[in-house]
This record gives C-alpha cells, structure tokens and sequence, in this order.
C-alpha cells in the first residue's frame, strides 16, 4: 500500500512538472476549463437535493 | 480562448489611454510560471490615471469604458469575455514595485504584462494565508524563482526574516 502511495505521489509530480512546462497559451486554456468545471460543480451544489425518500 | 479576449481588452484600454501601465497577479499570474492553478477571478494591478482637477484616483472611467463595451459590473468584478476581472491599484510598496517591474510575455500573439515569479512569490509570503503558503511552496518546487533577485526583493521589503520562518518551516531538508 506504501509502495503503491509513493507511486502516485511520484505520478502526481510528473503530471504537474509536465503541466507547468506547457506552452503559456496552453495553460490558459486549462485555466478556461477549470473555470468552466467549477462553475459546474458548484451549479450542481446550488440545487437543492431531492427530500429522501422522493 | 476566453482569457486571452480579456488580455486583448486590456491592452485596448490601455491603447485607449483609460489605464496606464497594468499587470497580473494572482493566481492567473501565477500560471504563467507554475502548473495551472484553477481560479474564479483575474486579478489586474493597474496603474489608474488620475482625471483631469482631481485629487483621488477613481476606477469610474474604467467601469464606464468597460461597460460601454458590453461587459457588466458584478459585485467587485467586472466580467469581461465570461472571467470576473477585479482591477486593484497596488496596494503595498511590494505591489508597487511589481507593477512597475513586470515581465512581458506574448499569448499567441497577444502582448501582456505580468508580475515576476519573484514578486510574486514575495506576495505570497507577504500575504502568508495558508493558500499562498501553498503557492510559495509550488514557485520553490517548480525551480522558477532567481535566488538572487528573490534575496534582494526580500531585503527592499523587509521580508527576510519572514522567508527565514517559512524556509524552517517548510524547506528545512529540502536539497
């Protein structure tokens, strides 16, 4: 499980060290979707939850 | 690209003489060296022009401009192309300093103006919240920060002993 753990620690740090040698133009564009996923997400927040049991 | 309609309209309210000089901050700022960092809001640092037989500097002709344009005032925030754009005057000798000191990057073709990794990264610390404690640590890890230059911005600022608590909080052992 440890080994697994570092594993994806090692993968998170090459994903962002390749995000942030990206071309400008590129990460804002990534900067445009993250954006627009939050406002989804937090659309989604927004409504109200069906009462249990519906 | 939305971000890059804002970029345009910045430099034409500049080109049309409503700002003077201008840069970005934030975590928008912050992207341009770092990973993209996901954020709500641009944040603008710009110089305002003082109106002619006025004192106090007012963002009026900015938002008037800027709504004559089609764009609309929500809470703090103008939105331009969909982005909430918060235009700020530099609101500490450190900001002041970035301002005047930004680096200019081109976006596809778009020239822009942005606040140094090092100022940057002198804000964080300045700012100190948890978040920019964060970001501080990214601009360390990322490897974009010119220690001299960050060493002298520290010393202008009296920041030093301040970067010597976050080095021995965070980075004691780091290689």
């Amino acid at each position: 499980m440890t080994l697994q753990l570092l594993e994806i620690l090692k993968s998170k740090l090459a994903l962002r060290r390749r995000l942030t040698v990206l071309p400008i133009a590129e990460k804002l564009r990534l900067l445009d979707e993250l954006r627009e996923r939050s406002q989804t997400i937090a659309a989604s927040r927004a409504q109200p939850r069906p009462a249990a049991g519906k | 690209m939305k971000i890059k309609e804002v970029l345009g309209t910045i430099n034409q309210m500049q080109a049309d003489g409503i700002i003077d000089r201008y840069a970005i901050g934030g975590a928008v700022g912050a992207t341009f060296y770092l990973e993209p960092i996901a954020t709500l809001d641009v944040d603008i640092f710009v110089a305002f022009r003082p109106e002619p037989g006025k004192l106090l500097v007012s963002p009026q002709p900015l938002i008037d401009y800027l709504v004559a344009r089609g764009c609309r005032m929500e809470g703090e925030y103008l939105i331009i192309a969909d982005w909430p754009v918060q235009f700020l005057p530099p609101p500490t000798p450190l900001a002041e300093e970035a301002l005047a000191e930004a680096v200019p990057f081109d976006v596809e073709g778009v020239p822009t103006q942005v606040f140094s990794a090092e100022h940057l990264a002198c804000i964080a610390l300045e700012l100190g919240r948890p978040k920019d404690k964060a970001r501080l640590l990214q601009f360390v890890e990322a490897g974009v920060l010119d220690p001299a230059r960050l060493e002298a911005i520290l010393a202008r600022h009296h920041l030093s002993e301040k970067w010597q608590r976050f080095e021995e909080q965070f980075l004691r052992g780091e290689p």
